[in-house]
């Protein structure tokens, strides 16, 4: 989607909301969730073309397949929590969205246990026992 | 080693240039450094790459060193004693060639003289010059020839060499003469062939000799 397109839906989405807000508040959320999700499923394309050059570029470079992929779920985790702690936020619900944002750090940390792994034991080999 | 090297700095390179693009890509500040030391991990797991291949294979360093070092002076003196050794096969190689050339010049010329005179070579050998670079030279040609042929061409033969002295000694001479021109035929027979191998061979006239032996 163009970035018109994308300005023009979120422009109108809030017109729309600040009329709605005075009789239904909780339509005028729903309302805000929706064109949130609508314009993160447009980019989804875009996110995906970028994510296809760098791995074409790794497959090329032959880059591990394993940090590619640690990369990948990486930048995965970090959209999909914050996209769910904004919508949160925007609910007023500022705590659950922290929570999400927790568990989004939480989950980024758990990707990189496995590299942490590795390099303790390779040091440990190195080392002199 | 340089291609090891080459992809080894790729991943790098590939690695640092996604990262710089992640930290575009990240949506809000909060995450940023939970990334950043995610990402500085796999980027130090990759330069530790091949130090860890290097674990997994077990190769040890000092050992490699150490055979290296013993097998170097080994070597050198493998080296010279196959350089004598290359020496002496080469040497061996040369005298076979000559003695083959010999052997089969030989037969060519016997066979030459059996077809051009119809005598029978008895003995034939020849010597080849010392060999200068790639050329060779014939230096002598001996020949051992009876005048006359095996058992059944020497019939039509016989009455030949009866024949002309007879023509001849019955204008001028007296019957012992007989073996006087016989051995002057065969001293005739001899500059033929001696002729024949000069022009087929280009050889000089010193470098043939030929023996006429009488064949009863």
């Amino acid at each position: 989607m163009d970035i018109m397109q994308i300005v023009g839906l979120g422009l109108i989405a809030t017109f729309l909301i600040l009329v709605l807000k005075e009789q239904k508040p909780v339509f005028s959320f729903l309302l805000a969730t929706f064109v949130g999700v609508i314009i993160f499923l447009s980019l989804i394309g875009k996110i995906a073309d970028v994510l296809h050059v760098l791995q074409n570029l790794a497959n090329k470079a032959r880059v591990n397949t394993f940090f590619l992929e640690t990369v990948l779920k990486i930048i995965g985790i970090a959209y999909i929590a914050e996209f769910g702690a904004q919508v949160t936020r925007d609910a007023g619900q500022g705590s659950i969205a922290s929570k999400i944002e927790l568990a989004g750090k939480i989950l980024i940390l758990v990707m990189a246990i496995p590299v942490i792994t590795v390099i303790i034991e390779t040091v440990v080999q190195i080392l002199p026992s | 080693m340089i291609a090891f090297l080459s992809n080894w700095l790729k991943e790098i390179v590939l690695l640092i240039l996604i990262a710089t693009f992640m930290d575009l890509l990240l949506p809000n500040r909060s995450m940023e450094r939970y990334v950043k030391l995610v990402m500085g991990l796999v980027i130090i797991l990759a330069i530790l790459t091949p130090i860890i291949s290097l674990l997994n294979k077990n190769v040890d360093l000092s050992k490699l060193s150490l055979t290296d070092g013993n097998l170097v002076p080994g070597e050198m003196t493998s080296l010279e004693s196959i350089h004598a050794s290359g020496e002496e096969l080469k040497k061996t190689q040369d005298r076979l060639v000559i003695e083959e050339t010999e052997r089969r010049i030989a037969e060519q010329i016997a066979t030459e003289i059996n077809e051009e005179f119809e005598v029978s070579v008895l003995e034939k050998y020849v010597v080849m010059e010392a060999a200068t670079d790639k050329r060779m030279g014939i230096e002598q040609v001996n020949l051992t020839i009876s005048s006359k042929n095996g058992m059944e061409d020497s019939q039509p033969i016989q009455p030949v060499t009866l024949v002309e002295p007879i023509v001849i000694d019955s204008t001028s001479d007296s019957p012992p003469s007989l073996s006087k021109g016989e051995s002057q035929q065969q001293s005739e027979l001899a500059q033929k062939i001696s002729g024949y191998l000069q022009k087929q061979w280009e050889l000089q006239p010193n470098q043939i000799v030929i023996q006429i032996v009488e064949e009863p």
